[in-house]
Protein backbone atom coordinates (compact mmCIF):
# COMPACT_ATOMS: atom_id res chain seq x y z
CA UNK A 1 0.00 0.00 0.00
CA UNK A 2 2.74 2.46 0.92
CA UNK A 3 4.66 1.65 -2.25
CA UNK A 4 1.54 2.18 -4.34
CA UNK A 5 0.87 5.51 -2.65
CA UNK A 6 4.44 6.62 -3.23
CA UNK A 7 4.25 5.61 -6.88
CA UNK A 8 0.99 7.48 -7.31
CA UNK A 9 2.39 10.64 -5.74
CA UNK A 10 5.53 10.35 -7.86
CA UNK A 11 3.45 9.91 -10.99
CA UNK A 12 1.29 12.96 -10.35
CA UNK A 13 4.26 15.12 -9.43
CA UNK A 14 6.13 14.30 -12.65
CA UNK A 15 4.92 17.38 -14.54
CA UNK A 16 8.32 19.03 -14.61
CA UNK A 17 10.10 19.08 -17.95
CA UNK A 18 13.48 18.35 -16.42
CA UNK A 19 14.89 14.93 -17.39
CA UNK A 20 14.38 12.26 -14.76
CA UNK A 21 17.57 11.06 -13.10
CA UNK A 22 17.75 7.29 -13.26
CA UNK A 23 19.90 5.11 -11.05
CA UNK A 24 21.14 2.76 -13.75
CA UNK A 25 23.37 4.28 -16.49
CA UNK A 26 21.84 2.03 -19.14
CA UNK A 27 18.40 3.40 -18.31
CA UNK A 28 19.82 6.90 -18.63
CA UNK A 29 21.07 6.02 -22.11
CA UNK A 30 17.65 4.73 -23.14
CA UNK A 31 16.05 7.81 -21.61
CA UNK A 32 18.28 10.05 -23.72
CA UNK A 33 17.36 8.08 -26.83
CA UNK A 34 13.68 8.29 -25.94
CA UNK A 35 13.97 12.05 -25.52
CA UNK A 36 15.73 12.43 -28.85
CA UNK A 37 13.29 10.20 -30.70
CA UNK A 38 10.32 11.98 -29.14
CA UNK A 39 11.70 15.36 -30.20
CA UNK A 40 12.22 14.22 -33.78
CA UNK A 41 8.80 12.61 -33.91
CA UNK A 42 7.13 15.69 -32.49
CA UNK A 43 8.80 17.78 -35.19
CA UNK A 44 7.57 15.46 -37.93
CA UNK A 45 4.03 15.18 -36.57
CA UNK A 46 1.34 17.28 -38.23
CA UNK A 47 -1.52 16.68 -35.83
CA UNK A 48 -3.51 19.66 -34.56
CA UNK A 49 -2.94 20.94 -31.04
CA UNK A 50 -6.41 20.20 -29.68
CA UNK A 51 -6.56 16.48 -30.66
CA UNK A 52 -3.02 16.14 -29.37
CA UNK A 53 -4.14 17.25 -25.93
CA UNK A 54 -6.95 14.69 -26.00
CA UNK A 55 -4.50 11.98 -27.02
CA UNK A 56 -2.12 13.09 -24.28
CA UNK A 57 -4.87 12.72 -21.70
CA UNK A 58 -5.62 9.23 -23.02
CA UNK A 59 -1.94 8.37 -22.90
CA UNK A 60 -1.71 9.61 -19.33
CA UNK A 61 -4.69 7.50 -18.22
CA UNK A 62 -3.41 4.32 -19.81
CA UNK A 63 0.08 4.91 -18.49
CA UNK A 64 -1.44 5.24 -15.04
CA UNK A 65 -2.98 1.78 -15.41
CA UNK A 66 0.27 0.24 -16.56
CA UNK A 67 2.04 2.00 -13.69
CA UNK A 68 -0.28 0.29 -11.21
CA UNK A 69 0.27 -3.07 -12.85
CA UNK A 70 4.05 -2.88 -13.02
CA UNK A 71 4.66 -1.24 -9.63
CA UNK A 72 3.41 -4.29 -7.74
CA UNK A 73 6.07 -6.54 -9.30
CA UNK A 74 9.39 -4.79 -8.80
CA UNK A 75 10.79 -1.32 -8.31
CA UNK A 76 13.20 -1.54 -11.24
CA UNK A 77 10.45 -1.88 -13.81
CA UNK A 78 8.85 1.40 -12.81
CA UNK A 79 11.77 3.48 -14.13
CA UNK A 80 11.09 2.98 -17.87
CA UNK A 81 7.43 3.70 -17.20
CA UNK A 82 8.24 7.01 -15.56
CA UNK A 83 10.61 7.85 -18.40
CA UNK A 84 7.90 7.03 -20.90
CA UNK A 85 5.42 9.27 -19.11
CA UNK A 86 7.87 12.16 -19.11
CA UNK A 87 8.67 11.82 -22.79
CA UNK A 88 4.97 11.78 -23.62
CA UNK A 89 5.32 9.17 -26.33
CA UNK A 90 5.80 5.43 -26.57
CA UNK A 91 9.24 4.46 -27.76
CA UNK A 92 9.77 1.85 -30.44
CA UNK A 93 11.52 -1.28 -29.28
CA UNK A 94 13.45 -2.95 -32.07
CA UNK A 95 15.51 -6.12 -31.82
CA UNK A 96 18.01 -6.82 -34.56
CA UNK A 97 18.63 -10.47 -33.67
CA UNK A 98 16.26 -13.43 -33.64
CA UNK A 99 17.49 -14.52 -30.22
CA UNK A 100 16.26 -11.24 -28.77
CA UNK A 101 12.90 -11.74 -30.45
CA UNK A 102 12.62 -15.28 -29.09
CA UNK A 103 13.61 -14.03 -25.67
CA UNK A 104 10.91 -11.37 -25.84
CA UNK A 105 8.42 -14.01 -26.87
CA UNK A 106 9.51 -16.15 -23.96
CA UNK A 107 8.69 -13.22 -21.65
CA UNK A 108 12.10 -13.30 -20.01
CA UNK A 109 13.15 -10.45 -17.76
CA UNK A 110 15.40 -8.29 -19.90
CA UNK A 111 17.80 -6.01 -18.04
CA UNK A 112 18.32 -3.55 -20.87
CA UNK A 113 15.61 -2.13 -23.13
CA UNK A 114 17.07 -1.03 -26.40
CA UNK A 115 15.07 1.59 -28.25
CA UNK A 116 16.05 3.63 -31.26
CA UNK A 117 14.29 5.66 -33.89
CA UNK A 118 13.33 3.41 -36.77
CA UNK A 119 14.41 4.89 -40.08
CA UNK A 120 12.16 4.51 -43.08
CA UNK A 121 15.10 3.79 -45.35
CA UNK A 122 15.79 0.41 -43.74
CA UNK A 123 14.18 -2.41 -45.75
CA UNK A 124 14.40 -4.91 -42.89
CA UNK A 125 12.97 -3.20 -39.73
CA UNK A 126 9.38 -2.48 -40.96
CA UNK A 127 8.32 -6.16 -41.07
CA UNK A 128 9.43 -6.60 -37.47
CA UNK A 129 7.66 -3.40 -36.51
CA UNK A 130 4.53 -4.72 -38.16
CA UNK A 131 4.91 -7.92 -36.18
CA UNK A 132 4.87 -6.15 -32.81
CA UNK A 133 1.45 -4.42 -33.09
CA UNK A 134 -0.10 -7.69 -34.22
CA UNK A 135 1.14 -9.33 -31.04
CA UNK A 136 -0.21 -6.40 -29.07
CA UNK A 137 -3.59 -6.86 -30.72
CA UNK A 138 -3.71 -10.56 -29.95
CA UNK A 139 -2.77 -9.81 -26.35
CA UNK A 140 -5.44 -7.14 -26.11
CA UNK A 141 -7.98 -9.43 -27.73
CA UNK A 142 -7.75 -11.83 -24.80
CA UNK A 143 -7.22 -9.15 -22.15
CA UNK A 144 -10.27 -7.06 -23.06
CA UNK A 145 -12.17 -7.71 -19.78
CA UNK A 146 -9.11 -6.65 -17.81
CA UNK A 147 -8.72 -3.45 -19.78
CA UNK A 148 -12.42 -2.71 -19.49
CA UNK A 149 -12.10 -2.96 -15.71
CA UNK A 150 -9.00 -0.82 -15.72
CA UNK A 151 -10.69 1.78 -17.90
CA UNK A 152 -13.55 1.95 -15.41
CA UNK A 153 -11.04 2.13 -12.57
CA UNK A 154 -9.19 5.00 -14.22
CA UNK A 155 -12.19 7.31 -14.02
CA UNK A 156 -13.06 6.44 -10.42
CA UNK A 157 -11.44 8.12 -7.38
CA UNK A 158 -7.86 7.41 -6.48
CA UNK A 159 -8.56 4.82 -3.77
CA UNK A 160 -10.49 2.44 -6.00
CA UNK A 161 -7.69 1.67 -8.51
CA UNK A 162 -5.58 0.50 -5.61
CA UNK A 163 -8.32 -1.89 -4.54
CA UNK A 164 -9.24 -3.24 -7.99
CA UNK A 165 -5.76 -3.45 -9.53
CA UNK A 166 -4.52 -6.42 -7.42
CA UNK A 167 -7.62 -8.43 -8.33
CA UNK A 168 -6.98 -8.08 -12.08
CA UNK A 169 -3.24 -8.67 -12.04
CA UNK A 170 -3.43 -12.42 -12.90
CA UNK A 171 -5.20 -11.64 -16.16
CA UNK A 172 -2.54 -9.17 -17.15
CA UNK A 173 0.32 -11.44 -16.18
CA UNK A 174 -0.01 -13.36 -19.42
CA UNK A 175 0.74 -10.34 -21.58
CA UNK A 176 1.59 -7.35 -19.40
CA UNK A 177 4.56 -8.82 -17.55
CA UNK A 178 6.55 -6.05 -19.17
CA UNK A 179 5.12 -3.12 -21.10
CA UNK A 180 4.48 -3.85 -24.77
CA UNK A 181 6.20 -1.26 -26.92
CA UNK A 182 4.33 -0.42 -30.10
CA UNK A 183 4.87 1.85 -33.07
CA UNK A 184 4.16 5.41 -31.98
CA UNK A 185 2.17 6.01 -35.16
CA UNK A 186 -0.20 3.20 -34.26
CA UNK A 187 -0.62 3.97 -30.56
CA UNK A 188 -3.86 5.93 -30.79
CA UNK A 189 -5.32 3.56 -33.37
CA UNK A 190 -4.58 0.60 -31.10
CA UNK A 191 -6.36 2.30 -28.21
CA UNK A 192 -9.36 3.02 -30.41
CA UNK A 193 -9.45 -0.59 -31.58
CA UNK A 194 -9.35 -1.79 -27.97
CA UNK A 195 -12.40 0.29 -27.10
CA UNK A 196 -14.26 -0.89 -30.18
CA UNK A 197 -13.49 -4.54 -29.40
CA UNK A 198 -14.73 -4.03 -25.84
CA UNK A 199 -18.02 -2.68 -27.19
CA UNK A 200 -18.26 -5.53 -29.69
CA UNK A 201 -17.64 -8.07 -26.96
CA UNK A 202 -20.36 -6.54 -24.81
CA UNK A 203 -22.83 -6.74 -27.69
CA UNK A 204 -21.96 -10.08 -29.26
CA UNK A 205 -20.83 -12.26 -26.41
CA UNK A 206 -21.92 -15.61 -27.96
CA UNK A 207 -19.45 -15.09 -30.82
CA UNK A 208 -16.56 -15.93 -28.49
CA UNK A 209 -17.03 -19.64 -29.06
CA UNK A 210 -16.74 -19.95 -32.82
CA UNK A 211 -19.19 -22.32 -34.46
CA UNK A 212 -17.93 -24.99 -36.85
CA UNK A 213 -20.87 -24.33 -39.17
CA UNK A 214 -23.70 -21.83 -39.52
CA UNK A 215 -26.53 -23.93 -40.96
CA UNK A 216 -27.46 -27.33 -39.61
CA UNK A 217 -29.05 -28.50 -42.86
CA UNK A 218 -25.95 -27.73 -44.90
CA UNK A 219 -23.79 -29.47 -42.35
CA UNK A 220 -25.94 -32.59 -42.56
CA UNK A 221 -25.85 -32.44 -46.35
CA UNK A 222 -22.05 -32.27 -46.34
CA UNK A 223 -21.90 -35.25 -44.00
CA UNK A 224 -24.12 -37.31 -46.28
CA UNK A 225 -22.11 -36.63 -49.44
CA UNK A 226 -19.94 -39.41 -50.79
CA UNK A 227 -16.23 -39.02 -50.13
CA UNK A 228 -13.31 -40.64 -51.90
CA UNK A 229 -9.78 -41.42 -50.81
CA UNK A 230 -8.33 -38.74 -48.59
CA UNK A 231 -11.73 -37.32 -47.70
CA UNK A 232 -12.49 -35.52 -50.94
CA UNK A 233 -16.00 -35.30 -52.32
CA UNK A 234 -16.71 -37.45 -55.38
CA UNK A 235 -18.06 -36.33 -58.78
CA UNK A 236 -16.54 -32.96 -59.58
CA UNK A 237 -19.26 -32.07 -62.10
CA UNK A 238 -22.03 -32.56 -59.59
CA UNK A 239 -19.98 -30.56 -57.11
CA UNK A 240 -19.86 -27.60 -59.50
CA UNK A 241 -23.61 -27.93 -60.10
CA UNK A 242 -24.26 -27.93 -56.36
CA UNK A 243 -22.12 -24.78 -56.14
CA UNK A 244 -24.47 -22.94 -58.47
CA UNK A 245 -27.80 -24.35 -57.26
CA UNK A 246 -27.81 -22.90 -53.70
CA UNK A 247 -27.04 -19.45 -55.08
CA UNK A 248 -29.94 -19.61 -57.49
CA UNK A 249 -32.33 -20.79 -54.81
CA UNK A 250 -31.16 -18.00 -52.52
CA UNK A 251 -31.66 -15.36 -55.19
CA UNK A 252 -35.10 -16.62 -56.13
CA UNK A 253 -36.53 -17.18 -52.66
CA UNK A 254 -34.73 -15.00 -50.14
CA UNK A 255 -33.12 -11.58 -50.14
CA UNK A 256 -30.21 -12.52 -47.89
CA UNK A 257 -27.83 -13.68 -50.58
CA UNK A 258 -24.84 -12.70 -48.50
CA UNK A 259 -25.99 -14.86 -45.62
CA UNK A 260 -26.18 -18.00 -47.76
CA UNK A 261 -22.83 -17.37 -49.40
CA UNK A 262 -21.20 -16.79 -46.04
CA UNK A 263 -22.77 -19.97 -44.72
CA UNK A 264 -21.47 -21.94 -47.68
CA UNK A 265 -17.95 -20.68 -47.09
CA UNK A 266 -17.84 -21.38 -43.38
CA UNK A 267 -19.59 -24.74 -43.42
CA UNK A 268 -17.52 -26.18 -46.27
CA UNK A 269 -14.29 -24.80 -44.81
CA UNK A 270 -14.64 -26.69 -41.56
CA UNK A 271 -16.07 -29.89 -42.99
CA UNK A 272 -13.22 -30.70 -45.33
CA UNK A 273 -10.07 -29.01 -46.55
CA UNK A 274 -10.06 -31.22 -49.64
CA UNK A 275 -12.90 -29.16 -51.05
CA UNK A 276 -10.82 -26.03 -50.67
CA UNK A 277 -7.98 -27.75 -52.48
CA UNK A 278 -10.29 -28.71 -55.31
CA UNK A 279 -11.60 -25.16 -55.54
CA UNK A 280 -8.04 -23.92 -55.55
CA UNK A 281 -7.20 -26.29 -58.41
CA UNK A 282 -10.31 -25.18 -60.30
CA UNK A 283 -9.33 -21.53 -59.86
CA UNK A 284 -5.87 -22.21 -61.21
CA UNK A 285 -7.40 -23.69 -64.33
CA UNK A 286 -6.53 -27.36 -63.91
CA UNK A 287 -5.18 -29.88 -61.45
CA UNK A 288 -1.82 -30.71 -62.94
CA UNK A 289 -0.47 -32.55 -59.90
CA UNK A 290 -2.63 -34.83 -57.79
CA UNK A 291 -1.42 -34.48 -54.23
CA UNK A 292 -2.72 -36.35 -51.17
CA UNK A 293 -4.38 -34.12 -48.60
CA UNK A 294 -5.34 -34.99 -45.05
CA UNK A 295 -8.36 -33.48 -43.35
CA UNK A 296 -7.79 -31.54 -40.14
CA UNK A 297 -10.88 -32.04 -37.97
CA UNK B 1 -23.18 -1.62 -33.80
CA UNK B 2 -26.42 -3.58 -33.34
CA UNK B 3 -26.28 -4.76 -36.94
CA UNK B 4 -22.95 -6.54 -36.58
CA UNK B 5 -23.58 -10.11 -37.67
CA UNK B 6 -21.82 -13.17 -36.41
CA UNK B 7 -20.19 -14.13 -39.70
CA UNK B 8 -18.93 -10.60 -40.31
CA UNK B 9 -16.44 -10.66 -37.47
CA UNK B 10 -13.86 -12.77 -39.32
CA UNK B 11 -12.88 -13.22 -42.92
CA UNK B 12 -14.01 -16.59 -44.33
CA UNK B 13 -11.43 -19.13 -43.32
CA UNK B 14 -11.49 -20.96 -46.68
CA UNK B 15 -10.16 -17.91 -48.49
CA UNK B 16 -7.55 -17.30 -45.79
CA UNK B 17 -6.34 -20.89 -46.09
CA UNK B 18 -6.10 -20.57 -49.85
CA UNK B 19 -3.94 -17.47 -49.52
CA UNK B 20 -1.73 -19.29 -47.02
CA UNK B 21 -1.37 -22.30 -49.30
CA UNK B 22 -0.36 -20.11 -52.23
CA UNK B 23 2.96 -19.27 -50.60
CA UNK B 24 3.67 -22.71 -49.13
CA UNK B 25 5.00 -25.75 -51.01
CA UNK B 26 2.53 -28.34 -52.19
CA UNK B 27 3.29 -30.89 -49.48
CA UNK B 28 3.03 -28.43 -46.57
CA UNK B 29 0.43 -28.93 -43.86
CA UNK B 30 -1.23 -26.19 -41.82
CA UNK B 31 -2.53 -26.81 -38.32
CA UNK B 32 -5.96 -25.61 -37.26
CA UNK B 33 -4.47 -23.28 -34.67
CA UNK B 34 -2.35 -21.63 -37.34
CA UNK B 35 -5.38 -21.17 -39.59
CA UNK B 36 -7.45 -19.58 -36.84
CA UNK B 37 -4.58 -17.37 -35.74
CA UNK B 38 -3.98 -16.07 -39.27
CA UNK B 39 -7.72 -15.57 -39.69
CA UNK B 40 -7.85 -13.40 -36.58
CA UNK B 41 -4.72 -11.49 -37.60
CA UNK B 42 -6.07 -10.79 -41.08
CA UNK B 43 -9.46 -9.69 -39.78
CA UNK B 44 -7.89 -7.41 -37.16
CA UNK B 45 -5.50 -5.93 -39.72
CA UNK B 46 -8.39 -5.05 -42.04
CA UNK B 47 -10.37 -3.48 -39.21
CA UNK B 48 -7.27 -1.64 -37.99
CA UNK B 49 -6.62 0.10 -41.31
CA UNK B 50 -10.28 0.62 -42.13
CA UNK B 51 -10.93 2.32 -38.79
CA UNK B 52 -8.11 4.77 -39.46
CA UNK B 53 -9.44 5.48 -42.97
CA UNK B 54 -12.95 5.91 -41.61
CA UNK B 55 -11.73 8.39 -39.03
CA UNK B 56 -10.31 10.56 -41.80
CA UNK B 57 -13.61 10.39 -43.70
CA UNK B 58 -15.55 11.42 -40.62
CA UNK B 59 -13.19 14.30 -40.02
CA UNK B 60 -13.71 15.57 -43.55
CA UNK B 61 -17.47 14.85 -43.39
CA UNK B 62 -17.46 12.32 -46.22
CA UNK B 63 -19.43 9.10 -46.36
CA UNK B 64 -17.47 7.07 -48.92
CA UNK B 65 -14.15 5.49 -47.96
CA UNK B 66 -12.00 5.61 -51.08
CA UNK B 67 -8.82 3.81 -52.06
CA UNK B 68 -6.85 6.97 -51.36
CA UNK B 69 -8.17 6.97 -47.81
CA UNK B 70 -6.99 3.41 -47.32
CA UNK B 71 -3.53 4.19 -48.69
CA UNK B 72 -3.35 7.32 -46.52
CA UNK B 73 -4.30 5.27 -43.47
CA UNK B 74 -1.58 2.73 -44.20
CA UNK B 75 1.03 5.47 -44.47
CA UNK B 76 -0.19 7.13 -41.29
CA UNK B 77 -0.01 3.85 -39.35
CA UNK B 78 3.55 3.19 -40.46
CA UNK B 79 2.95 0.65 -43.23
CA UNK B 80 4.94 2.71 -45.72
CA UNK B 81 6.52 -0.30 -47.39
CA UNK B 82 3.05 -1.59 -48.25
CA UNK B 83 1.46 1.73 -49.21
CA UNK B 84 3.99 2.54 -51.92
CA UNK B 85 3.66 -0.73 -53.93
CA UNK B 86 -0.10 -0.63 -53.47
CA UNK B 87 -0.30 2.89 -54.89
CA UNK B 88 1.60 1.74 -57.98
CA UNK B 89 -0.64 -1.31 -58.19
CA UNK B 90 -3.77 0.83 -57.90
CA UNK B 91 -2.53 3.18 -60.60
CA UNK B 92 -1.89 0.34 -63.05
CA UNK B 93 -5.14 -1.35 -62.10
CA UNK B 94 -7.16 1.74 -62.91
CA UNK B 95 -5.27 2.22 -66.16
CA UNK B 96 -5.93 -1.29 -67.46
CA UNK B 97 -9.34 -2.00 -65.88
CA UNK B 98 -11.50 1.02 -66.45
CA UNK B 99 -14.80 -0.77 -65.77
CA UNK B 100 -16.88 0.35 -62.80
CA UNK B 101 -17.33 -1.98 -59.83
CA UNK B 102 -20.94 -2.89 -60.65
CA UNK B 103 -20.07 -4.09 -64.17
CA UNK B 104 -17.14 -6.07 -62.76
CA UNK B 105 -19.42 -7.74 -60.24
CA UNK B 106 -21.88 -8.66 -63.00
CA UNK B 107 -19.15 -10.10 -65.22
CA UNK B 108 -17.67 -12.01 -62.28
CA UNK B 109 -20.92 -13.78 -61.49
CA UNK B 110 -21.24 -14.92 -65.11
CA UNK B 111 -17.98 -16.88 -65.32
CA UNK B 112 -17.61 -20.01 -63.13
CA UNK B 113 -13.89 -19.52 -62.55
CA UNK B 114 -14.63 -16.40 -60.51
CA UNK B 115 -17.19 -18.07 -58.31
CA UNK B 116 -15.35 -17.23 -55.09
CA UNK B 117 -14.67 -13.59 -55.87
CA UNK B 118 -18.15 -12.13 -55.18
CA UNK B 119 -18.16 -13.77 -51.77
CA UNK B 120 -15.33 -11.55 -50.59
CA UNK B 121 -17.39 -8.46 -51.33
CA UNK B 122 -19.92 -8.74 -48.43
CA UNK B 123 -17.14 -8.89 -45.88
CA UNK B 124 -15.41 -5.71 -46.98
CA UNK B 125 -16.75 -2.80 -44.99
CA UNK B 126 -15.71 0.05 -47.35
CA UNK B 127 -17.03 -0.28 -50.92
CA UNK B 128 -13.93 1.07 -52.61
CA UNK B 129 -11.66 -1.13 -50.55
CA UNK B 130 -13.52 -4.18 -51.79
CA UNK B 131 -13.02 -2.84 -55.28
CA UNK B 132 -9.27 -2.79 -54.72
CA UNK B 133 -9.17 -6.14 -52.95
CA UNK B 134 -11.37 -7.65 -55.62
CA UNK B 135 -8.88 -6.57 -58.26
CA UNK B 136 -6.04 -8.24 -56.42
CA UNK B 137 -7.80 -11.58 -56.62
CA UNK B 138 -8.81 -10.92 -60.20
CA UNK B 139 -5.24 -10.71 -61.48
CA UNK B 140 -4.24 -14.17 -60.28
CA UNK B 141 -5.95 -16.21 -63.05
CA UNK B 142 -4.73 -13.87 -65.79
CA UNK B 143 -1.99 -15.02 -68.12
CA UNK B 144 -0.09 -11.73 -68.05
CA UNK B 145 3.16 -12.42 -66.25
CA UNK B 146 3.93 -8.77 -65.62
CA UNK B 147 0.86 -8.08 -63.54
CA UNK B 148 1.07 -11.43 -61.82
CA UNK B 149 4.61 -10.67 -60.66
CA UNK B 150 3.56 -7.23 -59.55
CA UNK B 151 0.57 -8.54 -57.61
CA UNK B 152 2.49 -11.36 -55.98
CA UNK B 153 5.44 -9.18 -55.02
CA UNK B 154 3.37 -6.35 -53.57
CA UNK B 155 0.40 -8.21 -52.18
CA UNK B 156 0.96 -11.74 -50.96
CA UNK B 157 4.76 -11.69 -50.73
CA UNK B 158 5.09 -8.58 -48.62
CA UNK B 159 2.03 -9.37 -46.58
CA UNK B 160 3.04 -12.94 -45.74
CA UNK B 161 6.63 -11.92 -45.00
CA UNK B 162 5.46 -9.73 -42.16
CA UNK B 163 3.65 -12.66 -40.56
CA UNK B 164 6.49 -15.17 -40.91
CA UNK B 165 8.19 -14.48 -37.52
CA UNK B 166 4.97 -15.07 -35.65
CA UNK B 167 4.20 -18.24 -37.61
CA UNK B 168 7.65 -19.64 -36.82
CA UNK B 169 7.21 -18.91 -33.14
CA UNK B 170 3.72 -20.38 -33.24
CA UNK B 171 4.99 -23.65 -34.67
CA UNK B 172 7.85 -24.14 -32.20
CA UNK B 173 5.68 -25.71 -29.45
CA UNK B 174 4.24 -28.25 -31.92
Amino acid sequence: MNCLCEKDSGLFSSHSTAPYVLGCPSWATSEFEVQRSSMSRSLSSKVDVLPQQCHNSKTFNFQFQEQDASSTKSTDQSYPEVGTVQSGQISVQHSSTDSTLIRNEGKSMGCVIRSFMGSQDFPFPPPLLDHRPILAHIACHYADPCYSGLVAAAYSPQSKPVETAPVRIPLQLDFAEEPIYVNSKQYHAILRRRQYRAKLEALNKPIKDRKPYLHESRHQHALKRARGAGGRFLNTKKQLQSNHTPGNIAESKMHHIENYRDGADVSYAFNSDARNMQNDAADKGGGTTQQPLFVYM
Amino acid sequence: MAGVREQDQYMPIANVIRIMRRILPAHAKISDDAKETIQECVSEYISFITAEANERCQREQRKTVTAEDVLWAMEKLGFDNYAHPLSLYLHRYRKTEGEPASARRASASASPSMQMHPRTHPHSHPPNYSHHGFGMFDFDPSSQGFYRDDASSSGSGGFVASFDPYANIKRDPL
